[in-house]
């Protein structure tokens, strides 16, 4: 029962969370530069492509509340500038992220080669076993694609990572990618209450807050 | 229907005197997927301030600058603004056409209603209704005035009444608000033929008096409070030149060496990654080659709204050549994304080489060279400086952002990377440029605080994300008065100290600041 709406075909606007969610992630958007990270927020956010959008210079910060499975989420969406000068700043925020999207773009290898850099920053920086999702950005520029959807698969499946192709210019795969990482944050949020359970130790109970 | 897409022709009246055909430009802003355009109709070509200057002295009217501004960045959220609506769930006096099934249209059931209270409904014409303020409300569906459909109970008579008054409040409500929307109008039309009235004069001044006599008159008290107001648009880039000055002592001619460099660094650069596997190239391309790669991805994304930096525009060459040239003048600095702003901004009121000369010496100052660099240390030294200020200023606000572990990184690092011309409307920008190159890195500071104090009561409700998001996605909507009231209220100094002392302070002690600055989100 998700009612997070597929795109392209879905009505403007998915329903959103009222007020309190019941779960809340924050989610940090990292990869190469030009990849499409804030078209993707901004596909999300408003259901239609934009594409005056800036470089991201530091960083830029969206909210975005979904309903998956009857349940309330709220995603505290970091969107990070992607050049290398910006990575060392950058750095700081996987640290308290609950999950990281790592985008490509299907058009450009060398985005593609840099995902091992990135997988390296995600290691090195965030918390062990942070969900990750593998995006493979822009299917609508099927014509210059480079990176073949199979060697998405094969890098994903070999780092454990959900993997998905999406095109924030036509909507494809945005909702849907984004419900299934959802789940996927979610069960690694039960997954460590059912271990702060084990050991007797206050569970983290996370609460959304001025609404 | 919507905005007149793509049929307009748009005189550019800048450097050069062009047309631009906006029916080029047109197909490729229709939105996907057959949606209604949610967006408004891209703005014309122009840079904000010299359109609205140049509408505004020709008499034009306001309605075009008006719209030019209000859409300029196009990518903020709309929803950041209050809705202004009544009743919840109607939409009685939107410009919604009527829908296919209503039985009567608006109009008729508005005449019908009319008749029957002995009123007598008069359209107003159409060039009427833009002079006089005392109109009827155009298209109130009036649909409460209906009778119920046959299959359910008829109006009672108190019903129908009660209905009945309550139209007639609705339309006085509605009435009220037009006019007042009206007065508005009106008073923001005054207020911008003045501005226009003062900028005229004020630029009589700057190029008889002021620009003349320039190193005895630029310290004078007249000077800096003429310069507070804001520079005439056509005297901007000199008053920029001569502030920001030439310490570096570049040359035209230097410029166009560099440029030359660039230039066959490209050809070198293409030929190679072309004659190279795909692979090989992205895996060992160089930092340096990968920036001037990604210069290329950035000219565009340069105030796309403007048109003029995107492939085919007429500035797209001269962006390129200005930041190529510098990477090739700084190797030590490079490109770092945010410079495309800085650059764009100069080249739309210099000439090239002398935007060359003031990009470079801009980024040579102190505070500029300390972010491009993203020396992190420098970089914390400013933001704590920054916190004195913010604490003195606004304590309250201070402790709000405080006890949401909100660093001032979250919301600075965007807007001294590119010096406000990203965050805030570009006309806006440029009088922020104005004060800043009067009083130096002290003013960017002092323009985040203005902004703080601006919304803070908007601020103080949120929590840390929210804060966040509004903070980089600026209202479209912040006025150039409003703004620069609330940072004239801003006190740069700190129990006797300036800003230059605070920070020199800050400089001192060393070991101090570098812990306890990393900012994280907040859960």
């Amino acid at each position: 029962a998700v009612t997070a709406g597929g795109a392209g075909a879905a009505p403007r606007g998915c329903p959103q969370a009222p007020l309190d969610p019941e779960h809340l992630y924050n989610v940090l958007f990292v990869g190469d530069s030009h990849v499409g990270k804030t078209s993707f927020l901004y596909r999300l956010h408003a259901d239609t492509f934009n594409p005056h959008l800036t470089a991201t210079v530091g960083m830029d910060y969206q909210i975005k509340n979904l309903v998956v499975d009857n349940k309330r989420f709220a995603l505290r969406l970091w969107d990070s500038a992607g050049q290398e000068r910006y990575r060392s700043m950058t750095k700081q925020f996987f640290r308290r992220a609950d999950g990281v999207v790592l985008m490509y773009d299907i058009t450009s290898e060398c985005s593609f080669c840099d995902v091992r850099y990135w997988l390296g920053c995600i290691q090195e920086a965030a918390e062990d076993g942070v969900a990750v999702l593998l995006l493979g950005n822009k299917t609508d520029c099927a014509a210059q694609r480079q990176v073949p959807t199979k060697e998405g698969e094969c890098l994903a499946k070999e780092h454990q990572l959900m993997f998905y192709e999406c095109s924030a210019a036509s909507g494809h795969n945005v909702f849907e990618s984004m419900v299934s990482f959802i789940r996927l944050l979610k069960s690694h949020e039960d997954e460590l209450k059912n271990k702060a359970e084990e050991v007797p130790k206050a569970p983290q109970k996370k609460k959304g807050c001025c609404w | 229907p919507p905005a007149p897409l793509g049929f307009t022709d748009v005189n550019l009246n800048s450097r050069n005197t062009y047309e631009v055909n906006r029916r080029r430009s047109a197909p490729e802003h229709l939105p996907h997927g057959g949606t209604a355009p949610a967006e408004p109709a891209p703005p014309p070509q122009e840079p904000a301030e010299r359109a609205r200057h140049r509408v505004g002295i020709a008499g034009a009217g306001s309605s075009f600058a008006e719209f030019f501004t209000r859409n300029f960045f196009t990518k903020r959220t709309k929803e950041l603004k209050p809705a202004v609506q009544s009743a919840p769930g109607w939409k009685l006096f939107g410009k919604v056409p009527p829908r296919e099934n209503l039985p009567k249209d608006s109009k008729i059931i508005q005449q019908e209603y009319e008749a029957r209270t002995g009123r007598m409904y008069k359209p107003p014409p159409p060039s009427a209704r833009r002079k006089n303020i005392e109109f009827e409300p155009l298209s109130t569906t009036a649909l409460i005035l209906e009778d119920r459909p046959a299959n359910l109970p008829a109006k009672s008579v108190e019903e129908a009444l009660r209905h009945r008054q309550e139209y007639d409040e609705m339309v006085a409500e509605a009435k009220k608000r037009e006019i007042k929307e009206a007065h508005k109008r009106k008073k923001i039309m005054r207020e911008r033929f003045k501005q226009e009235e003062n900028i005229a004069s004020a630029m009589v001044i700057w190029v008889n008096e002021i620009l003349p006599n320039w190193e005895g008159m630029r310290a004078t008290r007249r000077v800096r409070e003429l310069w507070w107001q804001g520079l005439p648009p056509s005297v901007r880039g000199k008053v920029w030149s001569l502030a920001v000055g030439n310490e570096l002592n570049i040359t035209p001619e230097l410029y166009e060496i560099f440029l030359s460099r660039a230039k066959e660094r490209w050809k070198s650069f293409s030929e190679t990654s072309s004659e190279n596997d795909i692979e090989d190239a992205g895996a060992s391309v160089a930092d340096r080659e990968a920036s001037l790669e990604l210069i290329k991805l950035d000219i565009s994304r340069t105030f796309p709204s403007l048109y003029i930096f995107q492939k085919g525009g007429p500035y797209h060459d001269l962006l390129h050549s200005v930041l190529g040239a510098y990477t090739c003048y700084r190797p030590d600095v490079g490109y770092v994304q945010g410079m495309s702003f800085i650059a764009a901004v100069l080249i739309l009121n210099l000439e090239e080489a002398d935007a060359f000369i003031a990009f470079a010496n801009l980024l040579n100052k102190p505070c500029q060279l300390a972010f491009f660099r993203v020396d992190h240390s420098m970089m914390l030294k400013y933001f704590a400086a920054f916190e004195v200020f913010f604490e003195e200023n606004l304590p309250k606000l201070f402790l709000h952002f405080k006890s949401y572990s909100l660093t001032p990184d979250i919301y600075l690092i965007d807007w001294i990377f590119t010096l406000y011309s990203k965050s805030l409307p570009l006309d806006l920008a440029c009088r922020v440029w104005d004060v800043f190159c009067r009083d130096g890195e002290e003013f960017l500071f002092r323009t985040g605080l203005g902004i703080l104090r601006l919304y803070e009561d908007i601020l103080l409700q949120m929590d840390f994300i929210h804060i966040a998001q509004f903070l980089t996605k600026l209202p479209e909507d912040i006025t150039s008065e409003k703004l620069f009231s609330c940072i004239a209220a801003i006190q740069m100094q700190n129990s006797n100290k300036k800003w230059a002392q605070v920070f020199a302070s800050l400089m001192k002690d060393n070991k101090e600041g570098d812990k306890n600055h990393s900012p994280a989100p907040k859960s």
